[in-house]
């Protein structure tokens, strides 16, 4: 079991996995975006302007850096140095004082969503309008009945919480998702690749694998002998997700492991698929599992809902082993149950496993002329 | 003269080769296909939510009109316990859920303040997050509604005194609505385009040793080969630059800049140095299909170092250093800037530093690597020669 296993597999099957799942960890680390640079531009320089700078600097997602100028804040932005820039107009402390409502102007790079979305929920939440009122109520000091001042303010208040994520973390959010992108990834082009290698001792332009030996048996214990392997790679990642990161378990780890061997073997077939499809070449063959499997964090419907994907995305979508288990996978981790329809997911997978047959039945009934490598060049 | 006909040689040898015209042409056109296709419509609209309408009167039923009615999120269905929707978001039949209190109605009267909750899953953030923005601006549409209609009952006062001190405008520079379409495919675009002048320079300059091309050809001379495959691909992936940046962006509607001599300089250096990159690697590699997989490998780490989803503050840098050997880590952000925030030539001048100290030390070792590797085949020549 071991002997068969070429070398170069064993760097996809142990090394790479590790190097990759590391990676993302390194990334990721932080958990939650913090420190975000952003520009303030300050045209009062009174009390009031620098308590509100205080006061903003101290949102753990963002730190402000002083510029002279809206002009100089703008030219930071676009040469990529700040992400937002926060404008206090002159006469700003004056204005307050006489209630002529200054406007605060915050502008946020639009560009790069996921960062100003952090931006505007720091910017809102410390200049927004519930904190505004209380501190002005503090700092002028006004006399009436705060009840009154709070209905009126506020009439209806909105308390938001994210559920199965309580601490908001980016880190959770992303890091599974991409995960079993990467773990798509690394099955199926280690499977290409073990099952496009020659034999030992057959030279470049000898006759591929699929021309010696009998056909089936020797496919499916080619499969078989990676397939420990690649869940070996689902547990590592379970860990430093579940263990290192601790984000919340609450499922049945048996049910995980299941879905997750359904998971392993339908990336498997897809491969399988992929090399009966282009056998001759071995490049190409890998090119193509890239291709299918490369983008298929966007098809995940982690980041965009796939409810508002168009229908080719979907159909798309329905390919992807990946895309089928990230629901399911989220769902044992974070619900704990698979409440809904896994009949779908499942026979989605069916489907693409089913797929090799037909590759097979051909294969064994045209025999194996077509499926002979020719040589590279 | 001669140089010409080297280069067209090369990009003769770039078409007629299956598998780099596969890797250049055929997969530029598919990915530029594929890649977009989730994100075609800008943001993520109507999410599904639930209500928990302990109330049950005139004024939450018109509340629950006012969030169904905003683009963000869509009021599904209405049910009586919290247990009860906390269970239809774990089906995922709706994203979250909104509680109404019982006295919602008579708190109004009262001149009391009333809480809603909103309940999200966090798992998928950005929906979460899209949830919340239609709640609040849906409540705080209903709450400028009700701060009017109290001062025309006649307490002004409470009201004048207690407007907030300042206004905050918040607004979005270069995606006005936070659009993701414009967000991904820009980035994205590129970086498909760095992958691929990888594979294919490196299947390229593997498939051209094989073939003794340096010696049969360009007599071992390591210049006259490297330019006219670099010449070749560079055209190449400038023409593909142009038709993904001014043809295909417009087409999916992201904005973008006018032409701009910059941007296409910018791309040239940028291209240089992956595409050397790509030579040192077709050199080193046994396979083609080794680059391959590297680069399959490679793409999740590039996106999320590149900086344009997971800002480069919030990652070690010491590891943003060791990717920035890759011309896509830095390259990306850069070119986001000159290309669509309309950045002058200048403020890019950093990373053209960087991309030409890659393209020096990537240019410097393939050199060394092709002068020891004609010197290990010059004697077996001489040797056949020789017979």
């Amino acid at each position: 079991m071991f002997r068969s296993i070429r070398s170069s597999t064993w760097w996809l099957l142990i090394a790479a996995p590790l190097l990759l799942f590391l990676a993302l960890s390194v990334i990721f680390n932080a958990q939650v975006v913090r420190d975000v640079p952003v520009a303030w531009v300050d045209n009062d320089h009174s009390s009031a302007s620098r308590s509100l700078f205080r006061q903003l600097d101290s949102s753990p997602s963002i730190k402000l850096f002083s510029y002279a100028s809206a002009l100089e804040a703008e030219q930071a932005m676009k040469g990529g140095e700040v992400y937002g820039l926060v404008i206090i107009p002159a006469n700003f402390g004056s204005d307050v004082l006489t209630r002529r409502q200054p406007v605060v102007r915050a502008v946020v790079n639009g560009q790069l969503v996921l960062i100003a979305k952090v931006i505007r929920s720091a910017v809102a939440s410390v200049l927004g309008v519930d904190q505004a009122i209380t501190r002005g109520l503090q700092t002028l000091g006004l006399t009436f009945s705060p009840t009154d001042a709070a209905f009126a303010a506020a009439p209806v208040q909105v308390q938001l919480s994210s559920l199965y994520n309580r601490s908001g973390s980016y880190g959770q959010f992303l890091l599974p998702a991409i995960f079993l992108a990467i773990w798509q990834i690394l099955i199926a082009i280690t499977t290409v690749v073990h099952f496009t290698q020659r034999p030992e001792g057959l030279a470049a332009s000898d006759d591929g694998w699929i021309s010696t030996g009998p056909q089936l048996k020797a496919m499916i214990t080619r499969q078989l002998e990676l397939l420990p392997w690649f869940l070996v790679q689902g547990f590592v990642a379970g860990i430093i997700l579940f263990q290192f990161f601790a984000y919340p378990f609450f499922g049945n780890w048996l049910v995980m492991v299941i879905v997750s061997l359904l998971f392993v073997v339908t990336c498997q077939a897809l491969a399988w698929s992929i090399c009966l499809l282009v056998p001759s070449d071995p490049a190409k063959a890998a090119s193509l599992t890239g291709a299918i499997t490369a983008p298929s964090f966007a098809f995940l419907g982690v980041t965009f809902p796939s409810s508002d994907m168009p229908s080719l995305a979907l159909w798309w979508r329905d390919v992807l082993p990946a895309a089928q288990s990230s629901e399911l996978m989220l769902a044992i981790a974070n619900y704990g149950e698979i409440a809904f329809n896994p009949v779908t997911a499942i026979g989605c997978q069916l489907i693409i496993i089913g797929l090799p047959s037909r590759s097979i039945t051909l294969c064994i009934k045209e025999g194996t002329r077509e499926l002979v490598a020719r040589p590279y060049l | 003269m001669s140089w010409w006909r080297d280069l067209i040689f090369e990009l003769r040898a770039l078409v007629a080769h299956e598998n780099t015209r596969m890797t250049v042409f055929i997969a530029a056109i598919g990915y530029a296909i594929l890649y977009p296709l989730p994100y075609q419509h800008q943001l993520p609209t109507d999410i599904p939510i639930v209500a928990v309408d302990f109330d049950q009167t005139v004024a939450s039923r018109r509340l629950l009109r006012m969030i169904d009615a905003t683009p963000q999120v869509s009021v599904d269905r209405s049910v009586h316990s919290e247990l009860v929707a906390q269970e239809l978001v774990e089906a995922q039949s709706v994203r979250g859920y909104l509680v109404i209190p019982k006295d919602f109605s008579r708190a109004m009267y009262r001149r009391s303040s009333s809480m809603l909750a909103l309940g999200g899953d966090g798992a998928y953030y950005l929906l979460y997050a899209t949830q919340a923005e239609g709640v609040m601006g849906a409540v705080g549409a209903l709450n400028d509604e009700l701060s009017k209609m109290i001062q025309l009952r006649g307490a002004p006062a409470v009201v004048n005194d207690s407007s907030t001190p300042f206004e905050l405008a918040l607004v979005n520079a270069f995606n006005p609505e936070l659009g993701y379409r414009n967000y991904v495919i820009p980035a994205v675009f590129l970086l498909i385009l760095h992958q691929l002048a990888l594979m294919g320079m490196a299947t390229m300059t593997w498939v051209q040793n094989q073939r003794g091309i340096a010696s049969n050809r360009y007599q071992q001379s390591w210049f006259r080969e490297s330019s006219a495959r670099l010449g070749a691909f560079l055209l190449v992936f400038l023409g593909l630059s142009l038709l993904y940046f001014y043809g295909l962006l417009p087409l999916y509607h992201v904005p973008i800049s006018a032409f701009s001599i910059g941007v296409m300089a910018y791309l040239s250096i940028f291209f240089i140095a992956t595409l050397l990159i790509g030579q040192l690697l077709g050199r080193l590699i046994s396979h083609p299909q080794m680059v391959v997989v590297m680069v399959i490998m490679s793409s999740l780490p590039l996106v999320f170092t590149a900086g344009f989803i997971w800002p480069v503050e919030s990652i070690p840098g010491w590891w943003h250093f060791v990717m920035s050997a890759l011309p896509a880590t830095t390259g990306i952000q850069y070119f986001l800037q000159i290309h669509l925030y309309e950045a002058p030539f200048s403020s890019v001048s950093s990373e053209v530093f960087i991309l030409l100290v890659i393209s020096v030390v990537v240019a410097l070792i393939d050199y060394r690597l092709s002068l020891r590797a004609s010197a290990a085949t010059t004697p077996k020549n001489a040797t056949i020669e020789g017979v």
